[in-house]
């Protein structure tokens, strides 16, 4: 008797099953009746060439979960991006601040994963240029820069390593600077006010300010600026949401997409309004974080946690694992994911990190004080139980 | 159906797809992304398609033909014609028999032979229509030629395969 692999030689078999032609399926339709013991072997040949011979993805499991990984990650992404940011407004006149902004948008039926419920998975990015787009030109860098506008419309930028570069500025249009997620900056102001742009964030500013007022506008992202003192010209730093506005001082606006909105006040004083309510006023060491109904929670906090990043490190306080990985994600230019579920992202993390150059040191770091166990494959980094 | 349940059915057949196009791993699954990407993202798509599997092919191939244009107009500037100029070539996978290697061998050369002796978009016409069962209308709207045009596509393949590899059998036809 015909084996299903001596069918898988035939020649006659294999036209059948490619290309049949009434011929073919004549032939074939005889040769079961002639045989029937075979009619079983033709059918696994049948399953044998569809099924696997000439249909043998060589996708491995682990290929498969990253993709899918990689794809719910974009689709979460493109969601956050459709959905717009509620409109808030506050008002500062503080020695130090810090305001963090998140859109509230509701979490989409999430589509299911979990390959191992304790695991969190992260990937490394590609690292982008900073980016300075000023006379309708774009001029990147692949470091970090320090830009510092002088009085006559000239600015200087220096880069690590690298001369300083001299560029005019023209007066009238406004200028972005684009820094990266993995990158950091500081520009200093005509007027001699100093910003630090921390990691993922557009700051739009002029090439000099107008007689009545200063203003800046931080599109997205997080800064610390230190206002130099003018009493005749109100500063005024504008995002999406809300606009604050200064008298000389030292504050910190953070104005992330995945973060809660929130403000800091660290010295002075400072009032937060919203649309449709009242002004509200906070005491230093204060936080208040902002509510879809536009009113405000506040409670104490510790201040260093929320502007320690200019300093090169990051301070925690029991704060949890996914708030430590989402900063850490933003300064190394990483991408974190993982299900609602996942226990780990509730362990809490106390202490602090130190954001060195080396980015296993502080993966060490952060596993040391979560009791996790971290492993880096290429560009992905697996975060499990110890 | 969700999109976990969506991918997990299609994603072998659409990578082997892909590679047979002759695009590299890493290209095809970047192309995968995308289109699970804008079938989830463009609200209602997966209800609203009945044909999903063959949506999702579909999807695939126009974005590796948009690939593959771009990485031609970066060699040379002439412009090429996708439909022709993309190769077809299906791998046979043998591993999985559980017999000796010298007839593993020998299936995986009576196989080959015969797809050798045809053209790429013959070979890609039979990957369509006997492995995946589309019909005539679908495979036409995946090659982006006519449904004649590939009727005839597929009656001078098997012509070519029956002159090549048939003879006996025509004999034996022809007798009976």
């Amino acid at each position: 008797m015909k084996h299903y692999t001596d069918f898988l030689k035939d020649g006659k078999f294999l036209r059948w099953q490619l290309l049949d032609d009434d011929a073919l399926n004549q032939y074939w339709r005889n040769f079961k009746i002639e045989h029937p013991e075979s009619i079983k072997e033709i059918e696994q040949a049948i399953v044998y060439i569809k099924n696997k011979g000439m249909n043998n993805s060589n996708l491995n499991e682990n290929e498969r979960a990253l993709l899918f990984h990689k794809i719910q990650t974009t689709i979460r992404q493109r969601h956050k991006v459709k959905q717009r940011r509620l409109f808030w407004y506050s008002v500062a006149a503080v020695a130090i601040l810090l305001i963090g902004l998140t859109l509230f948008y509701h979490q989409r039926e999430d589509i299911v994963i979990t390959p191992d419920k304790e695991l969190i998975v992260g990937e490394l990015l590609n690292n982008e240029d900073i980016q300075l787009i000023t006379n309708k030109e774009s001029i990147y860098f692949q470091n970090d820069i320090e830009v510092k506008l002088d009085k006559g419309g000239k600015a200087e930028i220096s880069q690590k390593n690298k001369e300083i570069r001299e560029i005019e500025i023209k007066q009238e249009q406004l200028n972005t600077l684009i820094v990266p997620y993995g990158k950091r900056s500081t520009l200093t102001l005509a007027d001699g006010s100093k910003i630090w742009l921390n990691s993922g964030s557009v700051l739009e500013f002029p090439a000099q300010f107008g007689d009545k007022k200063r203003e800046i506008r931080l599109t997205a992202g997080e800064m610390y600026i230190e206002v130099t003192h003018d009493r005749s010209k109100p500063f005024f730093v504008h995002t999406s949401g809300f606009n604050v506005r200064v008298y000389g001082t030292k504050f910190n606006i953070s104005n992330y997409t995945d973060s809660p909105q929130s403000v800091v006040l660290v010295e002075g004083s400072v009032s937060l309004q919203s649309k449709g309510h009242k002004e509200l006023f906070i005491t230093p060491s204060e936080k208040a974080v902002y509510s879809e109904s536009g009113t405000f929670e506040t409670r104490q906090v510790d201040v260093d946690q929320f502007i320690s990043w200019r300093e090169g490190y990051l301070s925690f306080d029991k704060t949890s694992m996914s708030e430590v990985l989402q900063k850490i994600g933003r300064y190394y230019n990483l991408s974190f994911d993982y299900e609602q579920d996942v226990n780990l992202q509730k362990r809490t993390c106390s202490g602090k990190i130190y954001l060195s150059d080396n980015f296993d040191n502080v993966m060490t770091t952060v596993a040391l004080l979560t009791s996790t166990q971290y492993r880096k494959e290429n560009k992905n980094i697996f975060i499990t139980n110890q | 159906m969700d999109l976990a349940a969506l991918y997990n059915l299609y994603v072998n057949d659409l990578f082997t797809y892909g590679c047979y196009l002759g695009f590299e791993r890493e290209i095809v699954k970047d192309a995968i992304h995308d289109v699970f990407v804008k079938v989830t993202v463009d609200e209602g798509l997966l209800r609203h398609i009945s044909h999903i599997k063959f949506y999702l092919f579909r999807s695939l191939k126009n974005r590796l033909i948009d690939l593959h244009k771009y990485q031609k107009d970066e060699i040379a500037l002439e412009k090429v014609d996708p439909s022709v100029d993309m190769p077809f070539n299906i791998h046979i996978d043998v591993e999985s028999l559980l017999i000796e290697k010298e007839d593993q061998m020998q299936v995986k050369n009576a196989i080959e032979q015969m797809l050798t002796s045809l053209t790429d978009r013959q070979r890609e016409i039979i990957y369509l229509r006997y492995i995946q069962e589309y019909d005539y209308n679908q495979i036409a709207e995946l090659l982006h030629i006519s449904v004649h045009g590939c009727r005839k596509l597929v009656s001078t393949a098997i012509h070519s395969l029956r002159e090549k590899f048939g003879f006996l059998i025509t004999f034996l036809t022809l007798m009976s």
